[in-house]
């Protein structure tokens, strides 16, 4: 009897709200990228960011080896995007908002990832199981995400205590306010998932503007041939992809660079010859900070940063920043952008 | 909400209130959300009658609802201890320059607009906000492109030099609404859905294509 006791105990001593005293968060946070990938899942999900509410549907399946996927936009603007492994097709309806940036939208390759490795992630977040709770009807354990730094966010994770599939996201400000939430309302998974809800649904016909997307190829820029550098980067973060492209809307060059700390990510677009009225400017969706910023013109067939005013502005290179990063610090990253061997 | 305080809302947000209406106004605007709510409905009403187009969201709206009564604190402050030595480091720069030696009704008129200002995202030109009042033991930089003002690029200098803690703040820039074009807009937006297009391609989960499953039109 006192050794049963003393086994109870010891079971519930190693337990922490359904998580093991000696789980490691890390190995969470991979089998919830392997779950996300890899399982087959069928859900209705809320995402709120900014000031919308939008619900979802997302149905996933790997068919043949391949990742497919069907993303639904439940109200608003009736829209699917269908993913057939690096292929993304976009349906919409004549008129969709999206059809107006059809031609600022490359259809073109886009860049394979350089391989990464992010074992130190835990040098830049903090993570930490804290408690259970029930999401979409299913038990989940929690996991807090924290940056050790302003230079990032936040993220509280709900992952399925059974499968490891998010079911629920916040991401954090350093203000601790919720930029973002993202949440199943209802998901099957596994055997429930049936192949046909991986078809568009087009029975109406009414989504006939097909809005072919970027695939991405192997065939990325190497990393020496890019002509621009950050002089400045949060710690961690590293280049992931490169290439160049046509900016949009025009057929000029611009740069693209995607960082990651193996979190969170950014982009940087430089535009050689931007058009001459491109301004600096800062617009936020959600998480995701866009901040425009012009160089000073180049001088000697290098570009140092800081802005340019006046005469020379049309011949300043144009730098964007996009990602779901702090916007100071994105005004940072945009400003230490620097043509290479520009030191 | 009581009807006098949306009175003295209203007032402030027409720039009719007089200095006791304002100080009332911004310090329950730290403590109710309700107010703070009825303060962007009402900027997002105005916005809409003025046909200015703001992309900011609520949660920016609210982070710069925050800071706007410690700034208007410290502007009028500073205008009432009459000399620039006296001010705090924070609140030197642009704002304090002009308060400085003035009286203090002048400072509480020139916070009320510039309180309206920051929280609608529009600085009338010339006119630099409390956004653009430099750190102390930071140097002025006017490097910055036209239409941006750099608040605290560290904030431990910040701190290192007043001895307070300062809370880095998550707009460190203001944009000029009426400068930005469409064309830079559409820039900014195709940007951002070429990012979540990488992103989704590098199967980080479908929050990336929700991005652009939602996207609307602004």
């Amino acid at each position: 009897m006192i050794i049963r006791t003393a086994a109870v105990l010891l079971v519930g001593i190693c337990l922490v709200g359904g998580v093991r005293a000696d789980d490691d968060p890390r190995r969470w946070l991979d089998e919830m990228n392997r779950a996300f990938a890899e399982l087959s899942y069928d859900g209705i999900f809320s995402y709120y960011a900014g000031q919308e509410l939008a619900t979802l549907r997302i149905v996933h399946m790997v068919v043949d080896g391949e990742q497919r996927e069907r993303l639904v936009h439940m109200n608003g603007a009736p829209r699917q995007i269908i993913r057939r492994g690096e292929e993304l097709i976009c349906m919409v309806e004549p008129g969709d908002a999206l059809l107006a940036l059809r031609d600022t939208i490359p259809a073109g390759p886009f860049a394979g990832a350089f391989v990464r490795s992010y074992n130190r992630l835990s040098d830049y977040y903090g993570l930490s199981f804290f408690g259970e709770d029930r999401v979409a009807d299913r038990a989940a354990v929690r996991l807090a995400v924290t940056p050790r730094d302003a230079h990032r966010y936040g993220y509280r994770l709900w992952l399925d205590r059974e499968t490891r599939l998010l079911l629920r996201s916040e991401l954090i400000d350093v203000n601790g306010e919720r930029l973002e939430i993202f949440q199943f309302n209802q998901i099957r998974l596994g055997d429930q998932v049936d192949p046909a809800a991986l078809e568009p649904d087009d029975r109406d016909g009414a989504l006939i503007s097909h809005l072919t997307l970027a695939a991405k190829t192997a065939e990325n820029v190497a990393e020496q041939d890019i002509r621009w550098e950050a002089g400045w980067l949060p710690e961690g973060f590293a280049l992931l992809a490169a290439d160049v492209r046509e900016a949009p809307g025009s057929k000029r060059p611009v740069t693209r660079m995607m960082f990651s700390d193996g979190l969170a990510a950014f982009s940087v677009f430089v535009e050689d010859q931007p058009e001459p009225d491109a301004g600096s400017m800062e617009s936020r969706d959600g998480a995701t900070v866009a901040v425009a910023h012009r160089l000073a013109a180049p001088v000697g067939g290098a570009s140092v940063g800081g802005a340019s005013v006046g005469d020379s502005a049309a011949a300043a290179p144009l730098v964007t920043v996009v990602g779901e990063i702090p916007p100071p610090t994105a005004v940072e990253i945009a400003r230490s952008i620097r043509a290479t061997g520009g030191r | 909400m009581t009807e006098q305080l949306r009175h003295s809302l209203s007032a402030v947000i027409d720039g009719e209130a007089d200095a006791f209406e304002l100080r009332r106004v911004l310090d329950e605007l730290e403590r109710d959300p309700e107010l703070r709510a009825a303060w962007d409905r009402y900027h997002l009403i105005g916005s809409v009658m003025r046909g200015e187009r703001t992309v900011r969201s609520r949660s920016a709206t609210q982070a710069l609802a925050n800071r706007v009564p410690r700034a208007v604190r410290e502007a009028t402050k500073g205008a009432g201890q009459g000399t620039a030595d006296r001010e705090p480091a924070s609140a030197r720069g642009a704002a304090g320059a002009f308060l400085s030696g003035r009286r203090a009704w002048v400072g509480v008129g020139l916070a009320a607009g510039l309180a309206l200002a920051v929280l609608v995202g529009v600085l009338p030109d010339g006119v630099d906000g409390p956004a653009a009042v430099p750190v102390a033991g930071g140097n002025p930089d006017d490097s910055l492109a036209p239409g941006f003002a750099q608040v605290a690029s560290d904030s431990r200098s910040a701190e290192r030099a007043t001895g307070d803690p300062v809370v880095r703040e998550p707009f460190a820039i203001e944009r000029r609404v009426r400068d930005v074009n469409a064309a830079d807009l559409r820039r900014a937006q195709a940007y951002m859905l070429q990012h979540a297009q990488q992103q989704g391609l590098e199967h980080r989960g479908v929050i990336s294509l929700v991005k652009m499953a939602t996207y609307e039109a602004p």
